[in-house]
């Protein structure tokens, strides 16, 4: 079995942080601030100076958020779905900014170097974490009181990570896919309650793409999510193009951006290896599905 | 309703919003989910904060995805607020007045002044004298705190303690005529016997018209017609309500089959429903097969043959619903006619969008040979443990009506509010010299 960031590439960004054009780079399902050696020290100098870190703020966003649905809300369907974001990441962490306390607080291990944490607490609900602890873990240290509400503030923080091109949007909807895909593939009682929010981001993607594959005037559409190990499909049916897809296609098709190739629109992508994938795909004519096979190097 | 999901279904629609395929905003403060929302909320489908969290979702997804940003997803924001009980109302004294003030700026008619422990008011029209030039017709609709309109108008009120205070003035209108309310700065004695306006004394001797008041039941109709009816009853800005969105999701609920002859009736009033209260019906067809209340509301639509004047009520409902209002006042225009009111709890916003966040009143009258006229939020403040305003009606009172009754009306219950329609001692509005 192959760890869910398998099939997307790295992505990175830069910010502006401290008077400098920092960089931000996702890789292997983690999010790193890379001129942010000891990521602790700065952050603890950072608030003993009121002062604060754009990168480190970041990386915190995006632990709070890894999992959180408003992300699949919010974030693009795809190419045709472009947002209008502010890109200018200290504008909106700018009201938002998350704040540290500088006595009563402990930080542990390696201090906002990375935002695996929280996936890696999802994770564990099944396997053992690695130990690696992020600060701050989400909504238990105390903040201080500050004018805006949590809820603005989180929004805040949303739009800051939605903002941040450089592919880490969509590296972010992935990572909120594939938290919600464990846990539905372990039946929690969260999952089964956030059901119509998942089976509504898989709807908009999916058809967002079918729109664009068949056409922005193509017939009536209609989305059964299916469980992960059920049979994906995809037909025509009484003039409506029916799609059975399992939420997992948003992280291993969508999201690698393999949901349509060679005009055909891509049910599933497996691979053992991470090189060699094999795609299965339907034509337009929404006939019998065919394999693609895809070989990663040279 | 058995194996419908309705958050899915509002999510599924936000979806469809998102990829271009869903209805068109018609209002830029409203989510266009709101109009689904509304409905399987009425009818049990989804909680009304579930429902909300989903509107919310959607709107700021909308929002990043527009130019305007997410100005409009936060004044949605910002504007709920937790709702609070109703304090219990006090019948304000209304003393009908119409008296004509003139001097050399022009001629202030007071209609009637109100009071209470909280405020005090004075309804009037203001005829500026126009220099030749200057005259125009531009209308307006504003509230004023400074120079009034057409020239200075904001006049020291006095009451027999002595107490002396400025005003303002709220309303609108044209160069030519203007039409509202001067608000005390603070409020004078509730039962001075005399005011004076910039020195000239009205005497308040006018008595309030004694209303019979009663709470009845409505009668039993299914929950996704009764909500349909309601919806259609409450005004929006932009014409007719928008209730297509209600009716599918209705329909996908199970709350009613598409064929049900009932959507017909509700479909054609929708239609016939003027784009503005006074206009000519936006429909084409006729209005003699519609049902009532409906078809006597339109046969009088557009009639400017109300008689005019005012009556001083003294009617406080008990509670009905969780509701209680007061009458203070009813106004008859050739045009329309309007009452003020307090109501309890307060009302928030305006408009649907008001009604998803708060429970809504929906303003019937009708008088003694059952022509009806439906009421619609006018100018209006308040908080959230009461609200005061405006309610103005259409079409006019038919000039011979002789009972009048005013019905707010909730969700289950309504209060009836009979008001007899003597208008003898209000008719006529005395001019005097300042």
């Amino acid at each position: 079995m192959t760890e869910w960031w398998t099939s997307l590439a790295p992505a990175q960004a830069s910010v502006e942080c401290g008077g400098k054009r920092h960089r931000l780079r996702w890789e292997n399902g983690m999010l790193q601030a890379l001129d942010h050696g000891d990521a602790e020290s700065e952050r603890t100098l950072a608030a003993l100076g009121g002062q604060s870190c754009t990168c480190l703020d970041l990386i915190e966003a995006w632990d709070h958020h890894c999992d959180d649905l408003r992300v699949l809300v919010l974030g693009s369907r795809g190419p045709t779905d472009i947002l209008a974001v502010d890109d200018d990441v200290t504008t909106q962490l700018g009201v938002s900014r998350p704040q540290v306390m500088t006595s009563g607080v402990t930080f542990a291990g390696s201090v906002g170097r990375s935002s695996r944490s929280r996936m890696q607490r999802v994770s564990a609900m099944g396997r053992r974490s690695s130990g690696w602890t992020a600060y701050g873990p989400a909504g238990q240290l105390p903040r201080p009181p500050g004018r805006m509400s949590q809820k603005a503030r989180a929004e805040s923080e949303l739009l800051a990570l939605l903002g941040l091109g450089g592919g880490l949007p969509e590296r972010l909807v992935a990572t909120v896919a594939a938290a919600w895909q464990e846990r539905l593939q372990q039946r929690t009682r969260l999952a089964a309650r956030s059901r119509a929010q998942l089976q509504a981001a898989l709807h908009g993607r999916v058809f967002a793409v079918i729109r664009s594959w068949l056409g922005a005037s193509g017939p009536e559409s209609q989305l059964k999510m299916i469980g992960e190990q059920g049979k994906r499909r995809l037909i025509s049916e009484n003039g409506y193009v029916r799609a059975e897809l399992p939420f997992g296609w948003v992280v291993d098709v969508w999201a690698p951006g393999l949901a349509t190739i060679w005009g055909r629109f891509c049910l599933s992508a497996n691979t053992d290896d991470g090189c060699t994938w094999r795609l299965i795909t339907v034509g337009p004519d929404l006939g019998s599905p065919s394999v693609v096979t895809l070989q990663l190097g040279i | 309703m058995a194996g419908f999901d309705a958050e899915l279904y509002l999510r599924t629609r936000g979806e469809e919003i998102i990829l271009g395929l869903g209805p068109e905003r018609h209002r830029p403060w409203d989510s266009p989910l709101l109009e689904q929302a509304q409905a399987l909320v009425a009818i049990g489908a989804i909680s009304r904060a579930r429902a909300r969290s989903v509107i919310d979702d959607y709107s700021l997804a909308e929002a990043v995805r527009s130019d305007q940003g997410h100005h409009s997803h936060h004044r949605m924001s910002m504007a709920r607020a937790p709702r609070s009980r109703g304090v219990a109302l006090k019948p304000r004294r209304v003393v009908p007045c119409n008296r004509a003030i003139e001097d050399s700026n022009g001629v202030l008619l007071v209609r009637h002044v109100t009071l209470s422990e909280d405020t005090t008011s004075l309804a009037i029209t203001w005829r500026p004298i126009l220099s030749g030039q200057s005259r125009s017709r531009r209308r307006g609709h504003m509230a004023m705190f400074g120079h009034g309109p057409g020239g200075p108008l904001q006049p020291q009120l006095t009451d027999d303690r002595g107490t002396s205070v400025g005003t303002g003035f709220g309303g609108g209108g044209s160069d030519e005529e203007w039409q509202g309310h001067l608000t005390a700065d603070q409020p004078l004695a509730p039962d001075t016997a005399w005011i004076e306006i910039d020195g000239t004394r009205l005497e308040l001797t006018g008595e309030p018209v004694r209303c019979d008041i009663k709470i009845e039941p409505l009668a039993d109709e299914a929950t996704a017609h009764r909500f349909l009816w309601r919806r259609l009853a409450i005004a929006d800005f932009h014409g007719p309500p928008e209730i297509e969105g209600s009716i599918d999701a209705l329909i996908a609920a199970g709350a009613v089959q598409p064929d049900d002859p009932v959507l017909g009736q509700i479909r054609a009033v929708q239609q016939a429903m003027p784009h503005h209260p006074g206009m000519s019906s936006a429909g084409h067809g006729g209005t003699r097969s519609l049902p009532e209340p409906w078809r006597s509301l339109f046969r009088r639509q557009g009639r400017e043959d109300g008689p005019e004047g005012t009556l001083a009520l003294s009617a406080v409902t008990p509670e009905f619903d969780g509701f209680s209002v007061a009458v203070s006042c009813l106004e008859s225009r050739r045009e329309g006619f309007g009452i003020e009111v307090d109501i309890a709890p307060g009302l928030e916003g305006h408009g649907p969008s008001q009604g998803f966040e708060s429970r809504q009143l929906v303003w019937w009258a009708a008088d003694e040979r059952d022509n009806h006229h439906l009421g619609q939020l006018g100018s209006w403040s308040g908080g959230e443990s009461y609200s005061s305003g405006e309610i103005n009606f259409w079409p006019a009172l038919r000039p011979k009506a002789r009972q009048l009754s005013i019905m707010p009306t909730s969700e289950t219950s309504r209060a009836v509010i009979t008001v007899p329609l003597t208008w003898d001692n209000a008719q006529a509005g005395e001019r005097e010299p300042a």
